[in-house]
């Protein structure tokens, strides 16, 4: 019969099922007379079972996927506000190629006056001080800024809101 | 989705099955493949998925080296943040749960140590809140305070074995330690933990 100094080494591998046969073998026809290692075999079996049922109590909290999508930047509410600038952008640089292709268009005629309009907004701008006939241009230019600063905040304020929004639930 | 994805509700002491080291294949399906493939171009639905998943797994791993929930939350976030951020950097996607066991592992230690810097006792918790009662919450305090007795990493391959029942090689894969290592922490772990838990319970 193996002492119980060898035995007890092997108990960890005996309990995995990771032993040889031989060894196997050997384990068993000692828990079978030697009851200190079959009590240790029988505690490490239920630590083990323990462990386990324990283990399953532990839940992760329940908004790790958006706490993960948050830091990485891919929260719905951040893929949104992106999408919103990416419009945004999208739309004022159409604008801008838009009046660019009608300008070097030269059969349109629309586009010839727009050119022209433009061309007098630039001049009425420069020519501002002096040109004060022309009040209406300056009008004209005013209302523009004006637009472009309320959409610029309103932008601003809509992305803002969408961060803070709870829109994933 | 594999061992480590379908640990929690794996009952198990003494079973066989596929081993993360030589049945990769049969372990992921290609759905799991394709969450994988899609998570590394960023899609946002296969990241959730593949959190949702895996939490509870990275969760229990976090919580068995860390012993304290706000840390292991931590951990977690943390590891998923690592792992998708370097997912181009896994060559082979089969091994993807092996590859977040390590960085969760990584990470979790890492924690312990800089907690162990800042001379904190991760058992100070756990005692403060015992206040005796049911058999079920007893054990789970006697659990508690034995396995913060432990080494962390002796903590480690109990967590990796206990909780998620991988297999040696699987651990000597995940913690990149050979498995003769796995075979001598674990049975020290083991017998550490049940010296403890007999002296907490007053039985041998």
């Amino acid at each position: 019969m193996q002492s119980c100094e060898f035995v007890e080494p092997m108990l960890s591998d005996y309990l995995d099922g990771q032993l040889g046969t031989d060894d196997e073998a050997r384990v068993e026809a000692h828990l079978a007379v030697c009851a200190r290692c079959r009590n240790l075999a029988d505690a490490l079996r239920s630590d083990e079972r323990a462990l386990v049922s324990w283990a399953r109590t532990l839940t992760a909290p329940a908004d790790m996927p958006l706490r993960v999508l948050k830091a990485l930047g891919l929260s719905r509410q951040e893929v949104q506000s992106r999408r919103l600038a990416y419009v945004y952008f999208a739309s004022l640089a159409l604008g801008v190629a838009l009046v660019l292709a009608a300008v070097s268009l030269p059969v349109a005629s629309a586009a010839t006056i727009l050119l022209h309009f433009a061309l007098a907004v630039v001049r009425a701008l420069f020519a501002l001080p002096w040109a004060v006939h022309a009040e209406w241009l300056v009008v004209l230019g005013g209302f523009s800024l004006v637009m472009l600063v309320l959409s610029l905040t309103g932008l601003r304020r809509a992305l803002r809101w969408t961060r803070r929004g709870v829109v994933w639930r | 989705m594999g061992r480590i994805a379908a640990a929690e509700s794996t009952a198990r002491l003494e079973e066989g099955g596929p081993t993360l080291a030589d049945g990769g294949d049969a372990r992921l399906e290609q759905a799991d493949l394709e969450l994988i493939r899609r998570a590394r171009q960023g899609d946002p639905q296969a990241i959730e998925t593949i959190v949702r998943n895996y939490q509870s797994f990275v969760y229990r791993t976090a919580y068995g080296i860390l012993q304290n929930a706000a840390d292991a939350e931590d951990a977690t976030q943390e590891a998923f943040i690592r792992a998708f951020r370097s997912l181009g950097r896994l060559r082979e996607d089969r091994t993807f749960p092996t590859w977040l066991a390590r960085i969760a592992v990584r990470i979790s230690l890492d924690m312990v140590q800089a907690k162990a810097r800042r001379a904190q006792d991760p058992t100070e918790e756990i005692h403060g809140s015992v206040a005796g009662g049911e058999d079920a919450a007893s054990l789970r305090i006697d659990l508690e305070r034995a396995l913060a007795k432990l080494s962390p990493e002796h903590r480690t391959v109990i967590v990796l074995r206990a909780f998620h029942g991988l297999e040696y090689d699987e651990i000597a894969e995940v913690l990149e330690i050979p498995i003769g290592t796995v075979r001598s922490r674990l049975h020290h772990a083991r017998m550490q933990l049940r010296m403890y838990l007999s002296g907490e319970r007053g039985d041998s």
